[in-house]
């Protein structure tokens, strides 16, 4: 397994890294989701000596150390004594793109980020990280059932919000 | 129209992509396709040969690769570059042994290789510039065949002195060699002889003199770490003898 790791690190990387970076905008701030990212993935090289398992366990690491990278991310901002820019959405500072479908999809995935953080989490794993609620739970420390409830209250208030909403979907 | 009504189970299968926006239950059409919209995969960089229809795009994340090979290989390549960079900096400045460690066992299990953990000096450097003091002063040998007798041990025989300008047969004399720019070492073996200064003092002048005055012995600063004076003294191969200016540190002419 071992001598496959690179490879498997590759091909994770070419796969999942525009959704982690897409996941770590709404969770932890666009203006730091790129060096999250990058501290993930020296992380993660960094631990392959002790992985072991097949491409689905390194991409739940993966999302994993996102995550914990994310909630380090938000601690070390609330401890800031000053901030001039809260870590929000940098849309001007990010280059537009004129992909109609990547337009659609970062549209949507605002949609989403907006939804209660805990709720927002979950949804986003589970849509960009295509994990299961069992994996989610797992990765979130809660258990299956609570995922089900979150992700449920989740959608209920995702339609709630695009009634109000409408026509700007 | 009343409260839109969702079960956990929908709920879970929209979430997992498997619920088509046609099919969704009342009111959640637009949660549907805006979940669908989010899962949605990337636009191909490689469009699919002319003249065929292009193969249905499937629904699972894992066939939708976006980022060229490239891309990846040069991530992993930076990464990996970073690392070696980082252990040998780790390395050369003495990190605690536990970081160094976790860099090569990164790296090893990269496949790159970072070399031995640590140099070794074939003698101690405090007692180094003693031993090259004593055998200046007690060495039967003399002329440029003392320079270079004392040249090999004080540089841990990497010095050259004696060789090439003239074997020890055909050494001018101190005063001819001075002349010539030659026999360097009967000068400095001289002055170990006459110096009157004592420990440092004396390995300090002796080894100036040697260097041409590149040499830092005696100085504060240096503790004994060779690397310092490598590059600044003399091989002595021209000089033909002479303690080729080697013990920068504490050590080398240091007593």
């Amino acid at each position: 397994m071992p001598a496959r790791l690179p490879e498997l690190i590759e091909a994770c990387f070419a796969r999942l890294q525009e959704d982690m970076v897409r996941y770590l905008r709404a969770v932890a701030g666009a203006d730091v989701a790129e060096d999250v990212a990058s501290q993930v993935w020296v992380e993660v090289v960094a631990r392959t000596a002790e992985f072991q398992g097949d491409e689905a366990a390194l991409r739940r690491l993966i999302f994993a150390t996102a995550r914990r990278r994310a909630l380090d991310q938000h601690r070390r901002w609330w401890r800031r004594k000053v901030s001039l820019h809260p870590p929000g959405d940098g849309v001007l500072e990010r280059a537009a793109s004129e992909d109609p479908a990547v337009v659609e999809r970062d549209r949507a995935l605002v949609w989403i980020a907006r939804l209660p953080r805990a709720q927002a989490e979950v949804v986003l794993l589970r849509v960009l990280g295509d994990f299961s609620t069992e994996e989610v739970a797992e990765m979130t420390g809660r258990s299956p059932g609570a995922v089900r409830v979150l992700q449920h209250r989740a959608l209920r208030r995702l339609a709630s919000e695009l009634r109000r909403h409408r026509g700007q979907v | 129209m009343g409260k839109p009504r969702l079960d956990m189970t929908t709920a879970d299968r929209i979430l997992a992509g498997t619920v088509d926006p046609a099919d969704a239950p009342p009111g959640f059409e637009a949660v549907v396709a805006l979940i669908g919209s989010a899962r949605a995969p990337h636009a191909p960089t490689i469009m699919p040969a002319s003249g065929r229809a292009p193969a249905p795009r499937p629904r699972r994340r894992q066939f939708m690769l976006a980022a060229p090979p490239f891309r990846s290989r040069l991530t992993i390549a930076a990464a990996a570059a970073t690392l070696v960079l980082a252990s040998g900096t780790a390395y050369a400045t003495g990190l605690p042994a536990a970081a160094s460690a976790t860099a090569r066992g990164v790296l090893h299990s990269l496949g790159v290789s970072t070399g031995s953990p640590a140099k070794t000096h074939s003698q101690p450097a405090a007692t180094h510039g003693a031993t090259v003091s004593s055998t200046a002063r007690t060495t039967t040998a003399t002329g440029a065949a003392k320079g270079a007798q004392i040249a090999a041990l004080a540089s841990n025989g990497r010095s050259r002195a004696g060789q090439g300008g003239g074997d020890s047969a055909t050494a001018k004399s101190g005063a001819d060699a001075k002349g010539s720019g030659h026999g360097h070492g009967a000068e400095i073996s001289a002055l170990a002889h006459a110096t009157t200064g004592t420990a440092g003092a004396k390995g300090a002048t002796i080894s100036a003199t040697a260097s041409n005055g590149r040499s830092h012995a005696g100085q504060h600063g240096h503790n004994g770490h060779h690397g310092g004076s490598n590059g600044s003294a003399p091989a002595a191969g021209s000089h033909g003898g002479a303690s080729s200016g080697h013990g920068s540190g504490s050590g080398h002419g240091g007593s």
